[in-house]
């Protein structure tokens, strides 16, 4: 099938020439009810769609190779290893008995060690990060321990031993499913983690009991951004209007991103995707229960724009454009900067809640 | 093709035979007709004979809405104003289950536009609508319709309109007469009454189209592989059902579970739609009948007609959706306002528990149409990580 797809390419050469090629878009994706792993190249479409048994959440590239990787959300124990030029699945990783991952994963900058998160759901939920080794046939080696509950998406520093990790906090088990089995005594956090040591080396607390610190990125000058989400089924009559965007920076604790309380709401205390551009400077958040796409200009911590996008979750920058893209479950692409433009649209396509953009 | 044999063969006169070939074209329209796809008939039909319409009627109470906040404004007699100011009020009224009949609606110019908090910011948990309404009178800023326009949506739209017409405190005429040589108050009543015109003529015109621009409804109604939005007949239907789901969802929810609580000591009567106006049953109601609307067609073919003649999605559930409308329908008629005031009394509440759990029977069957056709809803926002 990839190859089928890839046998097209040169006809595309009849086309208008393309001086520089358009960067491939990575996502799960859904049709129908089978989940696919989605190579989507901007201006030409797609390049591959491989079947896998478990729904992804997160892509991500192998720095110095063509491999990508993508790790199924939880309650998956699978993580998919693409060939991006091939279009397929060189190998794939099961994940240790009484483990699951959370969908996330990042590699060391050599692109040697893939570190995950993972779910000890037999030893009370414990976070765990896994460790494998990607010249050896990405066998694990070596697991860090969190001292916490959920660690979601992870992203290395740039001194390049350093991981920031997203404490979600909730407690979920394989056998209740997705439910949340600790909402009374959750404990979300930003870690810092030193991958030479395995020691956690500071851990700056989420501002309200109920909220989870998920989703984050890091920028060239170590500036963190976090996404968060709201438990609001812990109490119901409970409601939260304040941020879900944060900012960390060396020792400072978390400083919230400035909006009106309506802007806030209009995210429906839900953050998908959080992504800034390589300097730092500009950067996007993403609601899908609120449909809307975030601006912010970073260094003054200040929404620049709010624009409406249905069922918006995945989020990259484009470098070569200045600008970012997003996806949605209805299949399409748009471009945010100081507009919102719709690029692509994929027919029969779900495009699930993370998008990475390799270029 | 049953019409030409249902003809008895002795009324085959000679007129009669003169007529056949007219007939057979008859016939055979008919039959094209039968096999007219059933998708763009729907989406037409729903389009320019059910939505567009109520666009229409929410622009027609715009208009006077805003004419009868500048006649308001400039009456000069004390009895002449609170005349007036009873009569906007019910122009309110008028204006607002008007857009509570176009709420639902989750598509179209509303949507991307990201209008719909212009014209109603609501849930507001915090009352940002009287802090902010009462910073800006009290602002140096010229009340324009411009200057409404880029403030906070707590001061756009029709529940700031309602708090400068039905708050205790916030609509009192003499609030209205005490500053000279104008009143900020009523500057910024006919601001908002322009403002949320202005939107509402919008919406209208994109929904309807003009010279510059295709209708969205068009839009809408022709999916193709060169409309982004809509790409196939399957777009257009998860727009609809989506807005049957989620439709229904808000009003059980947002408009009577919330505020209606656990129990009668949970009753939250701050936390209804329009508690100010105590309009909030009616609301409740305009949103339910274009749900209705949207699923039975408004008199044309729609929704019900197509998931049972050419989807062939079990008659059962559609026997189920159709009682479950029926349901709510009788419940509502046992209902008085206002919510407000009854919300607290226990002989009321388990009528409006009854409701909910009406609304809530109906809001599970009508979620049962996307998996019955293949279709998949709001993939990411119900179903992140």
């Amino acid at each position: 099938m990839a190859g089928g797809a890839l046998s097209v390419l040169p006809l595309a050469g009849c086309g208008p020439k393309v001086s520089q090629p358009q960067p491939l878009l990575l996502s799960g994706s859904d049709n129908g009810d089978q989940h696919t792993l989605c190579g989507w190249q901007l201006g030409q479409g797609e390049r591959f769609r491989l079947p896998v048994a478990q729904r992804v959440h997160a892509p991500l590239m192998r720095p110095g190779s063509n491999e990508a990787v993508f790790v199924a959300r939880r309650p998956g124990t699978l993580i998919y290893v693409v060939d991006v030029q091939e279009g397929i699945i060189k190998q794939q990783l099961s994940a240790p008995s009484d483990r699951h991952f959370y969908g996330h994963a990042i590699f060391s900058s050599d692109g040697r060690w893939l570190y995950v998160p993972e779910n000890a759901y037999a030893e009370q939920g414990r976070g765990k990060i896994g460790v494998y080794d990607a010249t050896a046939g990405f066998q694990r080696v070596q697991e860090f321990d969190l001292d916490g509950i959920g660690p979601h998406q992870l992203a290395l520093m740039p001194d390049g031993f350093t991981l920031a990790i997203a404490l979600g906090g909730i407690q979920t088990h394989p056998e209740h499913s997705r439910d949340k089995l600790n909402l009374d005594r959750m404990q979300s956090a930003l870690l810092y983690l030193d991958t030479r040591s395995g020691q956690v080396t500071a851990r700056f607390k989420a501002p309200h009991q109920h909220l989870s610190l998920r989703h984050l990125d890091v920028a060239k000058d170590g500036t963190v951004m976090v996404g968060a989400q709201f438990q609001s089924s812990a109490n119901p009559d409970e409601s939260y209007t304040g941020p879900l965007v944060f900012i960390q920076r060396g020792k400072h604790g978390l400083q919230a991103l400035q909006a009106s309380e309506e802007a806030w709401q209009a995210q429906q205390y839900y953050i998908a995707s959080v992504v800034m551009n390589s300097s730092g400077t500009l950067a996007i958040s993403t609601s899908p229960r609120g449909g809307v796409v975030n601006l912010w200009q970073v260094a003054e911590a200040r929404l620049l724009k709010q624009y409406r996008v249905k069922d918006v979750a995945g989020a990259g920058y484009l470098p070569a454009e200045g600008g970012f893209v997003v996806s949605n479950g209805l299949g399409q692409l748009f471009k945010v900067s100081d507009e919102l433009q719709l690029l692509e649209h994929a027919a029969a396509t779900r495009w699930d809640n993370h998008l990475l953009v390799n270029v | 093709m049953k019409r030409t044999k249902q003809i008895p063969p002795q009324t085959l006169d000679k007129s009669t035979w003169l007529r056949w070939p007219l007939l057979a074209v008859f016939a055979l329209t008919l039959a094209a007709c039968g096999k007219e796809p059933a998708e763009p008939k729907l989406l037409a039909h729903t389009a320019h004979e059910v939505i567009v319409p109520l666009y229409a009627a929410l622009d027609a109470e715009a208009v006077k809405q805003r004419e009868l906040s500048q006649a308001f404004c400039q009456a000069g007699e004390p009895d002449q104003q609170q005349s007036l100011q009873q009569q906007l009020q019910t122009q309110w009224r008028a204006t607002m289950s008007a857009w509570a009949g176009v709420q639902p609606i989750g598509f179209g110019p509303l949507e991307e536009g990201n209008l719909r908090w212009k014209l109603q910011f609501w849930p507001d948990r915090k009352d940002l609508t009287r802090k902010k309404v009462e910073a800006l009178i009290s602002s140096d800023d010229d009340l324009t319709a411009e200057r409404v326009a880029s403030a906070s949506v707590s001061v756009q739209g029709l529940a700031a309109l309602e708090y400068l017409l039905f708050d205790a405190s916030g609509s009192a005429l003499q609030r209205y007469q005490d500053v000279e040589p104008v009143s900020r108050r009523c500057l910024l009543l006919q601001a908002i009454a322009a403002r949320v015109q202005q939107v509402t003529h919008r919406l209208l015109s994109e929904w309807s189209g003009d010279i510059n621009q295709p209708s969205y409804a068009d839009t809408f109604s022709q999916p193709g592989a060169d409309n982004d939005r809509y790409p196939d007949n399957n777009a257009s239907i998860a727009a609809l059902l989506d807005t049957l789901v989620v439709g229904s969802e808000v009003v059980k929810r947002n408009k009577l579970g919330i505020p209606v609580g656990k129990d009668v000591g949970h009753a939250k009567p701050y936390r209804l739609e329009a508690w100010r106006s105590q309009h909030s049953l009616a609301l409740m109601q305009a949103s339910v009948v274009t749900l209705e609307q949207l699923y039975r067609g408004n008199g044309g073919y729609g929704l019900q007609n197509y998931l049972l003649e050419a989807a062939k999605v079990d008659a059962a559930l559609l026997r189920d959706i159709d009682e479950s409308f029926k349901a709510v329908n009788a419940q509502f008629m046992l209902i008085e306002g206002p919510l407000f005031t009854q919300l607290k009394q226990p002989e009321y509440h388990a009528t409006l528990t009854e409701l909910h759990r009406r609304l809530n029977v109906l809001q599970r069957n009508l979620n049962k149409l996307p998996d019955s056709l293949g279709i998949k809803l709001g993939f990411n926002s119900n179903d992140g990580d």
